[in-house]
């Protein structure tokens, strides 16, 4: 695959890494140290220039690429990078933007700005951040369909709640579906009747929201729920998207900004948290509103310095858990040395969710289970699909092999998957099946 | 400048490694042409080469990445190491011939003089070096002497030598990534045909076998026998020019056979670049690129000058021989190829004036293109040295304030970019100058006065440049001294001086000679 890539900053160049081995890639930065340091550093080509001039692109070869990834630190360099390689030639075009704005005006037509996939920084970063402090009792967490859809696995203790169910009392959540369990190495395609023991892995595929429910349901101990405290320290962005999607999966938190205006814009954004108007590095600010009790502190200010300092002063005070967002990923490490649970980096997050994709639109299998017995697949249907237009009760008997459908997205919205659901082209669907059976599957989508 | 020998160490040893393979696959001719005696000594010279390859590789494998420094120290003693233990199977086998210990059915030959040169180290590693060198002269008097299995090795030599042993490295032991390309770059290539080094390195092997395939059957349709089709098809598109005659291409005596290795040693001297698109049918390269047009066009005027300058001597007979004779040497000599037609002197007997051996010298020492098999300084670089020449000329006659760029190709530079290359053109320029000069002032110290000087520039301008036409002089019975010292001209000449330059460099440094 031809993949050109534009910004030869850390996401960039952590991209060109791990493409570098299996694609021709091209990067473009408008430094020429830059590009003549890179072109020593990894097998690739480097030229140097404004990324967005259809000049500097069509000698990077744009025309015939078959991916271009623009990943410059500034927003509308990016999307314009983008949309002038669409005037160029029909590569597939990834935009990393900070501002959720772009990303919500790209949800709305996805062919904006020439964009055909988006990752928003903050969005990820924030989302990455909910899955860590929400899901602590999955073994593996998977996002699928570009994060409409996760597949997590679960593993049932003695004490879990669900345990001595059957499937169908288990699985009483709409948007979810219960697609396998693991039995002492036996991969068990669930049906309504079948008991659930303690000490079984359950696979379950569905949306964040109904994930995060059924986590507190069968391991309510350590899933955080309303009752559990979180603090988040500072209303930037990440901040901001942090406590939005712990409020869609129903977990309130408190948020700690400083700035009048800004306190009071989150306030009337975010109605199921409480909005704080303080310094959020002021300890006795922090031990009178009992900070120190919270089960969760998220450190998401504005820099890494006054982050550290709040991560520190949380857990010298004698909280739990303490997440910090950090900027420079030269910190992670020492952040992480001085006790802080878990240090995130939002470039280090960017460059993971797009190779994670640029991976998925190359092979269609994503994730493996319990040494390699069964896969979780993203399909993408076309016109001739063997899958297409007929109830999925009818396909599961039709077709020989056994495969669960877990979830489907249609445009940006999840239908789950129901008997007499029929599939349409342009579906994404995401099924479980064995493994020998799953190349065979993958070319009837 | 602190030199990362652990570097070095490992990525020589890697190349030693894929060098062995090339000593295997050797002995699978041997085989095919019956001459099992020659198997044993290629077998203990692949696991010789293999054994310090893998002990270097392995001892040395959590080695860093190599910067510039490490990536031409290890070009320059990858070459050089590769030339000397290049030098096992022509002494083995030769020592096999004199003690002969094997039993009859392994078909060992009786000896002959041109392999009993062979049992002196130098001289194998003389040809070894002058194969991989892919220069062409040579310690055998008379090739058809020769077993077939040397003659393979020397071809083969040549041949890989042409595209070069990192090249080949990085294809076979591909390794993704870093410092791929600081090693592609020491070894005398910048170009690439695709953004990646691993796959650019995979083309150019395949429109090499392409080449050479076409070049073999091109010579078995004109008549050459299939042994000899082979071995001067890998020879002549490697622009190397051992030969597996003595008489190299003027043994067929046929004017449609040298008509027909022209335009082979042509393709050898076109940039694979250039290649890659006229394969693609992009057919407008020949004249768009600017150094392939300059090949075509420094090619024609050559020929034509030397034409001349024979004709006006009443060397040959007819102009069409002139002409042929001609073509062939100016080509022969500036593509580097070093394949012969015709006798240009016999040491200390004249045969061509000194006008048209210096013309020929001229075009030994300028080349043909660069990213190509061919060898000399470059037609790029006399470009840049010309036009930047001029650039600095007229540049007193405007303002301090003009804005000027120099249009090279399809590339505008800079001022700052017009100095950068010009500094490079001429620093290749003057060491190579230099490197020359030393060569003819130990040959003019070790011949006896007879010999011509514009014979003795001849034979070391064809070493440096890895041309391989003699005058006469280079052959076994020349003084140990001025082998030597071809040995290192071949060597320098291979690798365009500065890695050699900087090896020396870092040697005087660790030796603590630059005392002040």
């Amino acid at each position: 695959m031809n993949v050109v890539i534009i910004g030869a900053g850390e996401v960039g160049t952590s991209i060109a890494a791990s493409l570098a081995a299996g694609h021709d890639v091209v990067v473009i930065d408008v430094d020429p140290d830059r590009t003549e340091e890179l072109k020593y550093e990894h097998d690739v080509l480097t030229v140097a220039g404004d990324g967005t001039a259809s000049e500097i692109q069509e000698s990077a070869n744009v025309p015939n690429a078959d991916m271009v990834i623009a990943c410059t630190d500034d927003d509308r360099t990016n999307l314009v990078a983008c949309g002038t390689s669409k005037t160029l030639g029909d590569a597939f075009t990834i935009a990393r933007v900070k501002n959720t704005e772009y990303l919500r005006t790209w949800e709305r037509d996805q062919t904006a700005f020439g964009v055909d996939f988006m990752v928003c920084t903050n969005l990820q970063t924030a989302k990455n951040i909910v899955r860590i402090i929400g899901l602590p009792a999955a073994i593996d967490v998977d996002p699928f369909a570009g994060g409409l859809v996760q597949m997590a696995e679960f593993e049932l203790p003695e004490e879990s709640p669900v345990v001595g169910q059957t499937v169908a009392e288990a699985d009483r959540f709409e948007s979810l579906t219960f697609v396998g369990l693991f039995r002492d190495d036996e991969m068990i395609f669930p049906r309504g009747d079948t008991d659930i023991l303690a000490g079984d892995r359950a696979v379950v595929i569905g949306s964040p929201e109904s994930i995060q429910l059924f986590a507190a349901d069968i391991a309510p101990q350590v899933t955080p729920d309303q009752t559990d405290d979180i603090v988040i320290l500072g209303g930037s962005e990440i901040g901001y998207q942090t406590a939005r999607i712990l409020e869609d999966r129903e977990l309130g938190s408190r948020l700690i900004e400083q700035d009048t205006e800004r306190a009071r814009w989150l306030a009337e954004n975010l109605p199921k948290t409480t909005v704080l108007e303080h310094d959020g590095t002021d300890t006795e600010f922090l031990t009178r509103e009992h900070v120190d009790e919270a089960d969760i502190v998220i450190a998401a200010l504005e820099s890494d310095e006054r982050n550290l300092l709040v991560s520190v002063l949380a857990k010298r005070i004698g909280v739990d858990r303490v997440v910090a967002v950090v900027d420079s990923p030269d910190y992670i490490t020492l952040f992480e040395e001085i006790g802080i649970d878990v240090a995130i980096n939002p470039r280090t997050v960017t460059a993971e969710e797009i190779i994670r994709f640029t991976y998925e639109s190359v092979a269609e299998n994503i994730a493996v289970l319990e040494n390699d017995q069964a896969e979780v697949l993203e399909l993408e249907l076309d016109e001739g699909s063997r899958l297409v237009g007929e109830p999925i009760k009818d396909l599961v008997n039709d077709i020989d092999g056994t495969f669960v459908i877990g979830a489907i997205t249609r445009g940006q919205s999840l239908i789950s998957p129901r008997g007499d659901t029929v599939l349409n082209p342009g579906d994404h669907v995401i099924i479980l099946v064995e493994m020998e059976f799953a190349s065979e599957l993958a070319s009837l989508a | 400048m602190k030199v990362n020998t652990r570097t070095v160490g490992r990525d020589v040893g890697r190349i030693l490694q894929a060098i062995s393979l090339m000593l295997i696959v050797s002995i699978g001719v041997a085989v095919v042409n019956q001459e099992y005696y020659t198997v044993p000594a290629f077998g203990i010279s692949a696991v010789v080469v293999a054994g310090i390859g893998t002990t270097l590789s392995r001892l040395y494998r959590d080695a860093e990445q190599p910067e510039k420094l490490e990536a031409m120290i290890t070009a320059a003693s990858a070459w050089g190491v590769t030339g000397l233990l290049g030098g096992l199977p022509f002494l083995l086998i030769a020592w096999t011939i004199v003690l002969d210990p094997f039993p009859a059915w392994a078909n060992t030959p009786p000896m002959n003089e041109t392999t009993a040169i062979f049992l002196h180290p130098l001289d194998a590693v003389f040809e070894s070096m002058s194969g991989f060198t892919g220069t062409g002269l040579t310690m055998a008097a008379v090739e058809e002497q020769l077993p077939r299995s040397l003659h393979w090795w020397r071809s083969f030599t040549e041949w890989v030598g042409g595209v070069g042993v990192i090249v080949l490295t990085v294809a076979i032991l591909a390794r993704p990534g870093s410092g791929s390309f600081t090693l592609y770059e020491s070894e005398a290539r910048s170009e690439r045909i695709h953004p990646s080094i691993i796959s650019t390195v995979q083309e150019i092997w395949k429109i090499y076998f392409g080449l050479t395939l076409g070049a073999v059957v091109l010579f078995l349709a004109v008549g050459m026998p299939l042994w000899d089709a082979i071995n001067h098809g890998m020879t002549g598109i490697a622009t190397g020019g051992f030969s597996v005659h003595a008489d190299s291409i003027a043994h067929y005596n046929s004017p449609l056979i040298e008509y027909a290795v022209v335009p082979v040693m042509l393709a050898g001297s076109i940039a694979f670049p250039v290649h890659y698109l006229i394969f693609k049918g992009e057919l407008h390269n020949f004249y768009s690129d600017l150094q392939t047009r300059w090949v075509l066009i420094w090619f024609t005027i050559g020929s034509l000058v030397l034409t001349t300058i024979l004709y006006g001597n009443g060397q040959y007979e007819t102009l069409e021989e002139t002409f042929r004779i001609a073509l062939f040497q100016f080509v022969s000599a500036t593509s580097n190829a070093g394949f012969g037609t015709a006798t240009v002197g016999t040491g200390t007997g004249k045969v061509w004036s000194a006008g048209a051996t210096l013309l020929l010298c001229l075009g030994m020492l300028t080349g043909a293109a660069a990213g190509s098999t061919v060898s000399g300084i470059k037609l790029i670089r006399v470009i840049t040295l010309i036009k930047g020449t001029s650039w600095q000329i007229k540049s007193v006659f405007l303002p301090d304030s003009a804005v000027r760029y120099l249009q090279i190709g399809d590339r505008r530079l800079s001022e700052k970019q017009v100095q950068r290359e010009y500094t490079e053109a001429a620093v290749v320029f003057i060491l190579w100058l230099a490197f020359l000069c030393i060569g003819i002032a130990v040959f003019l110290y070790a011949l006896p006065p007879a010999y011509p000087l514009e014979y003795i520039v001849f034979d070391v301008m064809s070493a440096q440049s890895n041309v391989g036409l003699d005058s006469g002089i280079t052959g076994p019975e020349m003084p140990t001294i001025t082998k030597a010292m071809l040995i290192l001209n071949m060597w320098v000449g291979r690798l365009e001086i500065i890695p050699i330059a900087v090896i020396l460099g870092a040697l005087f440094s660790r030796l603590n000679l630059y005392q002040r």
